[in-house]
């Protein structure tokens, strides 16, 4: 069966590339939110095995979005992906609870291998 | 007293030229990914520019422009500007969506939205290098994109930055596409006060002491 990702992120083009990445290798993308508040109600309602999300978006950002899916579910996966890549960042996602983080652009087999990772 | 580009020392000039110089080719190799097709950069010139004669620079101040604008905040706050010409935003959409957008004047909302990513992209490549060479952390907040008169674009972007320097750093860089060519112009206008510490972390990251 295959494995069920959704996509955060407030650029449906982005949304778009990291869909036709992941569907070409298998993956189910079960939805799609484009702020961090939506990303929270989809997770409760779809409850995904993976989310790849953002980290600059209206309403509420990626890594404020991270830390309460994590209180709902410890054991929640998620990747962060962004254009921001410095260490500050990234340590502070990972704090949050983030499993990994992938910097945009980024190539599919970044993409795959960081998902593959965060799946096993 | 008005801040006027020639005050600025040949050292700092030196240190933007250097982000100017590495945040392109973080650039380039960023759009490169993006459209999957290689990128060379012909010329990246780094100049400091008054705010006011900005839209003269871009071709004039009634000149019909696209802007990707954002702000900035951390160490040095202020806004990012991006300006791509806009008879080739339509080309750029469809290179990055992979096919000819369907709205080839104003831009579908997927071409919209890939134009704001291309810019979020853009920042984060020049952000970043601010960040490698001298440890100056920014980070940029929402893109939004607009086709409008270049003054009309920056009347509204120098509105929501209250209190600004009267100078900008303009990083305009040729990129080259199968011997295409695409002038993309990167602005930081920074907030008042940040020059200064962006000088400071420049001398702060060499080790230098006392006034530059």
């Amino acid at each position: 069966m295959a494995h069920r990702v959704l996509l955060v992120d407030d650029a449906s083009f982005m949304r778009m590339m990291l869909k036709n990445i992941l569907v070409g290798s298998g993956y189910e993308v079960v939805g799609e939110a484009e702020n961090g508040a939506k990303a929270i109600d989809q997770y409760k309602a779809l409850k995904p095995d993976l989310m790849i999300m953002d980290i600059i978006m209206p309403e509420m950002g990626g890594i404020d979005a991270v830390r309460e899916i994590i209180k709902v579910n410890p054991a929640a996966k998620i990747l962060m992906c962004s254009s921001m890549g410095q260490q500050s960042l990234v340590v502070e996602a990972i704090q949050a609870g983030a499993k990994d983080f992938i910097v945009k652009p980024f190539q599919p087999s970044n993409v795959l291998e960081a998902v593959k990772k965060a799946l096993d | 007293m008005e801040k006027k580009p020639e005050i600025f020392t040949d050292f700092q000039l030196d240190a933007l030229k250097e982000i100017g110089n590495i945040g392109a080719g973080n650039a380039a190799t960023a759009l490169a990914q993006m459209v999957g097709k290689r990128i060379d950069l012909s010329v990246t010139k780094v100049m400091v520019l008054r705010t006011d004669a900005i839209a003269a620079f871009l071709g004039g101040l009634d000149q019909n422009v696209a802007a990707v604008h954002m702000p900035v905040y951390g160490e040095i706050g202020g806004v990012i500007l991006i300006f791509f010409p806009l008879e080739r935003l339509s080309e750029l959409s469809g290179m990055l969506i992979g096919k000819p957008d369907v709205n080839s004047s104003t831009l579908s909302e997927l071409g919209q939205s890939s134009i704001k990513e291309l810019g979020n992209i853009l920042a984060g490549a020049y952000l970043n290098a601010l960040f490698r060479l001298f440890h100056i952390q920014m980070i940029h907040g929402l893109p939004g994109l607009v086709l409008d008169m270049a003054q009309a674009i920056l009347d509204t972007v120098l509105v929501e930055l209250e209190q600004k320097e009267e100078v900008a750093i303009v990083i305009q860089t040729e990129l080259m596409e199968n011997e295409k060519q695409l002038t993309g112009s990167f602005f930081l206008l920074p907030e008042a006060g940040s020059l200064k510490r962006l000088f400071s972390a420049f001398q702060n990251s060499l080790g230098i002491t006392g006034n530059g």
